[in-house]
């Protein structure tokens, strides 16, 4: 026999295929007719559902990293500078007060309580004092005057009313010099800190960019100038955290 | 359609997986159908573009290198008649995918190799040598089965 042309080769094979068909599993007749009632329905709701799911995850790890870290720096007491700028008048006006009657504009209202207050006291106490001096100067020169001696007994009375409202005056007022006494304390030392890190690098240059924006202790990258340039030194990425141990 | 969907899949699960793929084609497409030519036809188009697409993905997924190189070319005829359809079915499953693609478009479906080498991204040459190669494996194989029924066919 003549060996086979290719030709004759595929006319046998193509013969046999042409109308050669084979019966499908039962089931997939059920199989196609699900995929196209599904298929209108998935295509709208599987992307709103990761739409979703995304956005709930963009909206947790916003929370994380913007909301978590300004909570953690007011509990450690690092108050921000806005609220020690705002102190600064207050404490100022205070010790002036004591020297003078101070008709300063009263820009901000913690301030402008405080002041009235000192006001009240300062002119009660300069009350008493006119009371007290006007008494003595009277009782001495002029003691047998009984319509003076009516003074006299008013102004003690007076005397009395009044140093019950002054000693409470003075100590609420502790409390509020205590108080604004702090920020003032802690202020040199939140300046101070940002001045220790000097930028000598790119590294040093990302760590203060990322210390601006993430006030946490373990930022979410930092750099460690090497003998070998700057290396990373820190990650924190939420649970997953890496820190070098030599800093 | 199964049928077609068989010769291009390595299995009958990788068939159906095909044909389903198909029929949904055809259902969401058939108000495409122009009626230019029979719709039986149509049909085996869309079923054969699936198989093209599946074979691309598969190209994609798992880089299937075939070692299967055939040195020498036995000529030989074949009783065919002797062989049950499904039998060849197989020896073309066993193909690698790019030899039986090529084989089944070239062959069964008609296509011309730069048709195929459109379709498949591949070149006209390779269509062209895969076809032969393909050819080659099959007549070897044929030559195997006969020879394992009816002893070694003295032509």
């Amino acid at each position: 026999m003549e060996p086979m042309q290719d030709k004759d080769f595929d006319q046998l094979f193509k013969h046999r295929f042409e109308s050669f068909e084979v019966k499908p599993s039962d089931r997939l007749w059920e199989n196609i007719s699900g995929e196209l009632d599904g298929r209108k329905k998935k295509k709208r709701a599987i992307p709103s559902i990761w739409m979703a799911a995304a956005s709930v995850v963009i909206l947790a790890s916003a929370v994380l990293w913007l909301y978590k870290p300004v909570e953690v720096i007011r509990l450690q007491g690092k108050s921000d500078s806005q609220l020690a700028i705002s102190d600064k008048p207050v404490v100022s006006e205070e010790t002036e007060t004591d020297s003078e009657e101070a008709n300063r504009p009263n820009e901000l209202p913690l301030s402008a309580q405080s002041v009235k207050r000192e006001r009240t006291l300062v002119s009660r106490n300069a009350d008493v004092r006119s009371v007290k001096a006007s008494k003595r100067k009277e009782t001495l020169p002029a003691g047998k005057v009984d319509p003076v001696q009516d003074g006299p007994m008013l102004a003690t009375e007076m005397i009395e009313a009044n140093e019950l409202p002054k000693t409470d005056i003075l100590i609420k007022e502790s409390p509020v010099v205590l108080a604004q006494h702090d920020p003032v304390t802690d202020d040199p030392d939140i300046e101070s800190e940002p001045s220790k890190q000097r930028i000598r690098s790119v590294g040093g240059l990302v760590n203060f960019v990322i210390a601006q924006v993430d006030k946490r202790d373990n930022k979410i990258i930092e750099f460690r100038d090497g003998d070998e340039g700057a290396a990373v030194s820190g990650i924190n990425l939420g649970p997953l955290k890496f820190k070098s141990r030599n800093k | 359609m199964m049928g077609v969907c068989m010769r291009y899949a390595k299995d009958s699960y990788e068939a159906e997986d095909m044909l389903q793929m198909g029929f949904v084609k055809v259902f969401t497409k058939v108000a495409e159908f122009r009626g230019e030519g029979s719709f039986e036809g149509w049909i085996r188009r869309i079923m054969v573009n699936t198989a093209i697409e599946t074979y691309r993905k598969n190209m994609r997924t798992m880089n299937v290198v075939d070692i299967d190189e055939v040195y020498d070319q036995p000529q030989s005829t074949f009783d065919m008649s002797q062989l049950e359809t499904k039998d060849l079915m197989k020896l073309i499953q066993q193909l690698s995918s790019g030899y039986r693609m090529v084989f089944n478009m070239y062959v069964i479906e008609g296509y011309s190799h730069r048709e195929i080498a459109e379709a498949m991204g591949i070149t006209e040459g390779a269509s062209k040598s895969q076809l032969s190669r393909a050819r080659a494996i099959l007549k070897e194989k044929l030559i195997k089965i006969e020879g394992s029924n009816y002893g070694t066919y003295a032509g």
